[in-house]
């Protein structure tokens, strides 16, 4: 099969580490920092989270915060998107490290 | 009796569960197993998305449902929305494509790359490139007859061309040895909500091989086949294949 949905782009620049004992403290609790960032502005939004969170709670909390509905936004890591469902665990990031997902409107047209 | 070539139709009851589904998420959540396409990354296409395919009222696509139709195309390659949205807002340096690189994807080995492109969030439209042809074809459902200039849309595609050339080591891109084609003779829509169900036609149209026709042979798109054309992309997407043109 000669067929491939290319998603995958190196996305954003690596993310900047957590100070030491930020790292530390995430680490020892098992839970890591994501960073939001809008594509339009640059504006960041941070959250931390458990290995185990389905990222569709960071993305409703998220659209909440923007008042906008979280079915027109889109998220990408690295220029893949994420699925609702899936979590750090499944994505394999490590506890204790900073991760940036981008933020993008969702596009339509007719 | 005369044959029918319009493989796009389907039958009374795929009518039916592409209606049901539309109407129940429940339904839409428990549709057919998916064979192949269980392994690709459709799973985000939401109801919401789904219901814009509805043959009644008629709803503009958007990129969930592009998306998840060009994942399950048998050839050529495709570009999904965001990242197309993403090199052309943030540059494509910035983008960085270093990491997808590395995945040894032989780009240009490829007879086809397609690229479903949204113009303003408002219109979209479509660019296939035939690196063997060193060929860009334009698609543009809006446009009739000729065009004198290519469009803007056109200029991303070649800085895109530009930057993996270079990032491939394969040298500079000599763009006196491409041409872009538009297509003039292709189906295009008649009314202000049907663009998505055409690009998404039209790919998959140019995965089969270069549009040596202009399009011209495109069975689709006469007016009148909207309804039956978003059935067909419904059905299809439920089933997670293409039906055989």
């Amino acid at each position: 099969m000669d067929s491939q949905l290319i998603s995958s782009s190196g996305g954003t620049k690596v993310d900047e580490l957590p100070s030491e004992d930020e790292a530390e403290d995430l680490k020892a609790s098992n839970k890591l920092k994501l960073v939001i960032q809008r594509t339009n502005d640059g504006e960041k939004t941070e959250f931390i989270l458990k290995m185990t969170t389905p990222f569709i709670k960071v993305f409703e909390a998220w659209s909440k915060r923007f008042h906008v509905s979280p079915r027109t936004q889109r998220f990408l890591f690295q220029g893949e998107k994420v699925l609702d469902q899936s979590t750090p665990k499944m994505m394999e990031w490590k506890a204790g490290r900073s991760y940036v997902i981008d933020n993008m409107i969702g596009q339509e047209g007719g | 009796m005369v044959h029918d070539t319009r493989w796009w139709l389907v039958s009374a009851a795929e009518r039916q569960e592409v209606m049901t589904c539309m109407d129940s998420l429940e339904s839409f959540q428990c549709r057919p197993a998916r064979s192949l396409s269980d392994l690709r990354p459709v799973s985000n296409l939401s109801h919401d998305s789904f219901k814009r395919l509805d043959p009644g009222p008629s709803r503009w696509l958007n990129d969930e449902c592009i998306d998840a139709y060009l994942s399950m195309m048998t050839q050529g390659i495709s570009y999904e929305c965001c990242l197309i949205q993403l090199i052309i807002q943030r540059g494509y340096e910035d983008v960085g494509m270093d990491r997808w690189q590395n995945k040894t994807v032989e780009l240009f080995s490829r007879s086809v790359i397609l690229l479903p492109i949204n113009v303003d969030n408002a219109h979209w439209v479509a660019a296939a490139i035939y690196p063997q042809l060193k060929t860009v074809v334009y698609y543009d459902p809006l446009l009739v007859g000729v065009v004198k200039h290519p469009p803007s849309v056109i200029i991303n595609v070649y800085d895109f061309l530009d930057a993996e050339t270079s990032a491939r080591g394969s040298g500079q891109l000599h763009l006196a040895d491409w041409k872009t084609v538009v297509l003039a003779e292709a189906p295009h829509q008649v009314n202000g909500s049907d663009c998505g169900v055409y690009v998404l036609l039209g790919l998959v149209e140019m995965s089969r091989g270069f549009p040596w026709q202009g399009g011209a042979d495109w069975k689709w798109g006469r007016p009148g086949d909207s309804s039956d054309l978003r059935l067909c992309i419904a059905h299809e997407l439920l089933m997670g294949s293409l039906i055989a043109r």
